[in-house]
């Protein structure tokens, strides 16, 4: 050991990528970490406060409260709209039909435009007045004089609606790779055992799919605690009336960005980070423990 | 095949380097002025910034540019423009924290007047005003919120009414409607319109201002300006939760409940609201006066549109003045760390020269500066003028007059009320505890 | 009975194909339906957007469109957000596909950790780093210029780059470059003229992938940047419509001509451009 020499090689192909990973992302994670524990609030100075942030953050700031909740009917919903629909579609594009691969890109196609877009866009949509959704509704024969983005029974449904709208094609994609990685003769064999297609699809397709929709869920469930984009501009200055629309990440915003309170803020970021942690710990375990039950089935 | 291998290489490189050359050529003014400071010779530099984007308030500002360079040889007058919202929010702080800290810079007066003396962002302007006799050029009603332990750091440079109710006269006519005498009139003439099939009040409360201004005013008017004051300073034992409080925000409860908002109220911009008004989709609009701007700029295309303003109604049996005004100034500050001080003064007092601000007060806009007042040809501004000149109290609007924990708790309050998701009494109850976690009374 | 490959189908069986392709297109329709109504809206007199949203435009007109171009500065945002773009792109695959090749091509001392730091790197939200992030661009100075965002974007994109292009380099003979190594070559030469271009493909939806998440990404562009001129596409669209908020036909034209570029794209490249972007999930 003492007397090898060391292959300089590998540090420096390694060193830029390093370099700007920990300058801009690891030493401000450190960063988060200390300022958690500062009731750093511009422009007074910062001071060590020991858990006071945490103690705040848990026991009294109810608004936060309000936004993890919103956060986890959030995430509820963006399943419902997005990996149930994406698996129904994909169970509808199973069979062959002509202008099949088209509906796949036509479905992926809000995939590609920045978020900040589709949230105008649906923002004239959901509009109480004269917006194509309520226009919808009447031209049904439905009085709609609802304002979707500020009522409260509404307003984050409709949300998690354009949140499925978005990421449904991409979820679909996902689920397709998985049906085709399941084999034929295995549903042929389903379709002699049973003619009920619900039957197959509970009992032989859903248990094939499990490891796809172990990753659908999990990057579903993150990307609910990472969101911001459409709540910032569907849900309207500070989280809608009574914070209805409030989620974490954009209670993170105000009170680190406009009220600069960094400390608080930061206290914040870690109790966001250790919940996106925890869910993608949690299901890293379950997906690899799966894989011990199935090893036919590699990924 | 080995040329399409250099080519993606020479191409990966090209992309990475590509913008170090041009990453500061676009940092105008920022990246510009860093190369003017490091050739100080070269000239002097003035930095300001402002929220004025567009507009005859944007025009003003460039003529004052191209004017002061024409007489200050070698001074190079530079603009950073941001939305006000922008601005306000994160603009103006990142300016100070970056290395183009502003010489002169626009700012609202009250609280932020405040916070930039206390902070050291502002410098006192007292010792200039006095020896160039410079008060005197302005009217002398003016100077509300813009001094901090006696020293004045901001030079008004627009006075606001924040709030008036603006009303389409072709649809009061119609109806043979007038100004109302007070509340309960005023919550009638809603009624009638409605009957009428006439849309009575367009708001666009989505960056929650415009109704919570509103509704502030009412509460002053109600509580009494003192307590007004002292709740929203976050004083001890002065309450949102308080009856007086409750009875404000039930006037504008009663309002949605007679169904006189429009149905978007919660989530429609003031833009919105006012394009709705100005197209006579509904007969009133709790606005600021900056209308008259849009007003005044409808009519300079040969539009008439016949309106009239009134201020808030007189609530019987309120403790506060009934005839007072919610207003506030907007101006400009020189910055602590101005490179030339003198020189940002010089550009002041040539930007405050009369004949200069006549121009666009002619726009509708009402000038703080003395000797404009006779050039305003708009009525309803004459009027808006004499209201706040006789005003018996002009109170401050909460959000720039006050510290934001407060006003946003009652902001939302008010929101919850205007969509009916809270009663207004859950609503303040809601705010006070805002206030408790967030900046405890003291 | 059995089911055949490609029996004659019964016209009931036809049938019911006809009615679910006819359900599906109907769908697809209405999923369609808000790029539409946007397109079609920027052509129609602003007072007629809302109050007739179903009516279509009396006739196709480009000029709303120019308008849009000219009026907000859309030409200044997409310069800008093709600059950062490029610039984190490009490094954040010559950089990923370094580091990758280093953890696949060597064993050496932190190796391990090293991979472990990327890892986390996947995880992590970007709040977890955002606050310290902004003060430390300040400190830096680098505030309203575009590297406050090529840097942050590049320290973003990097973990799921060097993911990708590692695994694939490990999927490739390590024999490859150890010829060129005997006849003298030094790695960097072996790293640019025998293994990048067989990694072209993996780099290609690295860069995908990146440069997606990067060209739409808003909440550093909108926290980092204040001066107009140097707004990205996702920033300056807020401000745009901060600025138009009333003038509506504008406002759709904007959106369209904001899309419309990544629509054609999308369509030109579309199988390339789904891989690229799901090709993380999977790997993951």
């Amino acid at each position: 050991m003492s007397g090898k020499k060391i292959n300089p090689a590998p540090y420096l192909f390694l060193a830029p990528a390093v370099l700007i990973f920990g300058l801009f992302v690891a030493v401000p994670v450190l960063g988060t970490f200390l300022l958690a524990f500062t009731d750093w609030s511009w422009p007074q100075p910062m001071r060590w406060c020991g858990l006071a942030n945490f103690t705040a953050l848990l026991r009294d700031d109810f608004i936060f409260h309000r936004a993890l909740a919103n956060n986890f009917i959030y995430l509820f919903l963006s399943m419902i709209f997005e990996i149930s629909t994406a698996l129904a579609l994909a169970l509808l594009l199973a069979r062959r039909f002509p202008g099949r691969g088209a509906f796949r890109i036509l479905f992926f196609t809000p995939m590609v435009l920045p978020l900040v877009l589709v949230g105008f866009l649906f923002r004239f949509i959901l509009r109480a007045d004269g917006g194509l959704f309520n226009a919808a509704l009447a031209s049904l024969g439905l009085p709609g004089e609802v304002d979707w983005l500020v009522d409260r029974r509404f307003a984050l449904a409709a949300i998690s609606m354009v949140s499925g709208w978005i990421y449904c094609g991409f979820f679909l994609v996902l689920i397709q790779a998985g049906l085709g990685r399941i084999p034929r003769e295995l549903l042929e064999a389903a379709r002699l055992e049973t003619d009920s297609a619900w039957k197959r699809f509970v009992h032989v397709t859903l248990p094939l799919l499990r490891e796809v929709l172990v990753v659908c869920v999990l990057l579903c469930a993150t990307g609910a605690f990472k969101a911001f984009d459409l709540f910032y501009v569907l849900g309207g200055r500070s989280g809608g009336p009574g914070h209805i629309t409030e989620i974490v990440p954009t209670w993170l915003v105000q009170q680190a960005f406009e009220l600069k309170h960094y400390g608080y803020g930061c206290a914040m970021a870690l109790a966001l980070t250790i919940i996106v942690g925890a869910i993608a710990g949690v299901y890293v375990k379950i997906a690899m423990g799966r894989k011990k039950e199935a090893p036919h089935l590699e990924f | 095949m080995p040329l399409l291998r250099k080519s993606f290489r020479v191409v990966l490189l090209a992309l990475f380097l590509g913008p170090l050359a041009s990453c500061r050529r676009g940092a105008d003014p920022a990246g510009a002025l860093s190369a003017a400071a490091g050739a100080s010779s070269a000239g002097k530099v003035i930095v300001i910034a402002h929220a004025q984007t567009e507009g005859r308030s944007r025009e003003l500002m460039d003529a004052m540019e191209r004017d002061f360079e024409a007489r200050h040889a070698g001074v190079d007058v530079r603009q950073i423009v941001m939305a006000d919202d922008d601005y306000e929010k994160f603009g103006l702080l990142n300016l100070f924290s970056s290395d183009v800290s502003p010489d002169l810079f626009f700012q609202w007066s009250g609280y932020l007047v405040e916070r930039d003396a206390r902070v050291g962002f502002s410098m006192e302007l007292s010792t200039f005003l006095e020896r160039d006799r410079f008060r005197e050029n302005f009217y002398p009603e003016v100077w509300i919120g813009t001094d901090w332990e006696g020293k004045t750091h901001l030079l008004p440079h627009r006075l606001n009414i924040s709030v008036a109710i603006f009303y389409n006269r072709d649809l009061f006519d119609r109806l043979s409607l007038r100004p109302p005498a007070d509340w309960p009139a005023f919550e009638a003439l809603c009624d009638r319109l409605r009957a009428a099939g006439i849309a009575p009040i367009v708001a666009g409360n989505k960056d929650l201002w415009m109704v919570g201004n509103w509704a502030g005013h009412l509460a002053s008017r109600i509580a009494g300006e003192e307590e007004y004051h002292a709740a929203f300073s976050l004083r001890r034992e002065h309450r949102f939760d308080a009856p007086g409080w409750r009875e404000a925000l039930e006037l504008i409860a009663g309002l949605a409940r007679r169904r006189a908002f429009n149905p978007g109220a919660v989530s429609m911009t003031e833009d919105e609201a006012k394009a709705d008004f100005l197209a006579g989709r509904a007969a009133m609009i709790p606005d600021g006066d900056w209308l008259n701007l849009d007003l005044a700029k409808l009519a300079s295309e040969g539009r008439t549109f016949r309106y009239g303003f009134f201020n808030t109604p007189p609530i019987p049996g309120g403790r506060g003045s009934q005839g007072s005004v919610m207003g506030v100034c907007t101006g400009f500050s020189i910055g602590r760390k101005s490179r030339d001080p003198e020189l940002s003064w010089q550009f002041l007092k040539e930007f405050f020269q009369p004949e200069r601000q006549k121009t666009w007060v002619a726009e509708g806009a009402m000038s703080p500066v003395a000797g404009t007042r006779q050039a305003v040809e708009i009525p309803a501004l004459r009027d808006m003028i004499q209201l706040l000149k006789e005003a018996p109290k002009v109170v401050s609007p909460p959000d720039t007059g006050y510290a934001p924990a407060g006003w946003m708790a009652f902001f939302d309050a008010v929101q919850q009320v205007l969509a009916g998701n809270r009663s207004p009494e859950e609503a303040l109850r809601e705010a006070e505890r805002y206030v408790a976690v967030f900046e405890p009374r003291r | 009975m059995t089911p055949s490959p490609s029996p004659a189908l019964s016209p009931w069986a036809l049938i019911a194909k006809a009615v679910g392709w006819i359900l599906m297109a109907g769908l697809a329709l209405a999923f369609f339906a808000p790029f539409l109504w946007m397109a079609l809206s920027a052509m129609k007199p602003a007072e007629k957007i809302f109050s007739e949203p179903w009516a279509p435009p009396e006739r196709l007109v480009l000029e709303p469109f120019i308008a849009a171009f000219q009026e907000a500065r859309f030409g200044a945002y997409f310069w800008n957000s093709l600059v950062v773009t490029a610039a984190s792109v490009a490094g954040t695959v010559l950089f990923g596909g370094f580091a990758g090749y280093a953890l696949a091509r060597w064993r050496f001392r932190g190796q391990n950790a090293t991979l472990a730091l990327f890892l986390i790197g996947l995880i992590l939200p970007v709040q977890a780093y955002l606050i310290p992030l902004r003060l430390l661009i300040e400190a830096l100075g680098l505030l309203d210029t575009r590297w406050a965002l090529i840097f942050p974007y590049m320290a973003m994109e990097l973990p799921i780059a060097v993911y990708i292009l590692r695994a694939f380099f490990l999927s490739l003979p390590r024999e490859l470059g150890e010829s060129a190594a005997l006849d003298g070559a030094s790695p960097l030469a072996v790293f640019f003229h025998i293994y990048l271009p067989l990694a072209l493909p993996a780099a290609a939806s690295v860069a995908v992938l990146a440069a997606l998440s990067v060209w739409n990404e808003f909440l550093l562009a909108f926290l980092f940047i204040h001066d107009e001129s140097l707004r990205t596409v996702p920033s300056g669209l807020l401000a745009f419509q901060g600025i138009h908020s009333t003038d509506y036909q504008l406002l759709f034209a904007g959106l369209t001509i904001v899309s419309a570029p990544l629509i054609a794209v999308y369509v030109l490249a579309q199988r390339f451009m789904i891989e690229g972007l799901t090709a993380g999930a999977l790997k993951g």
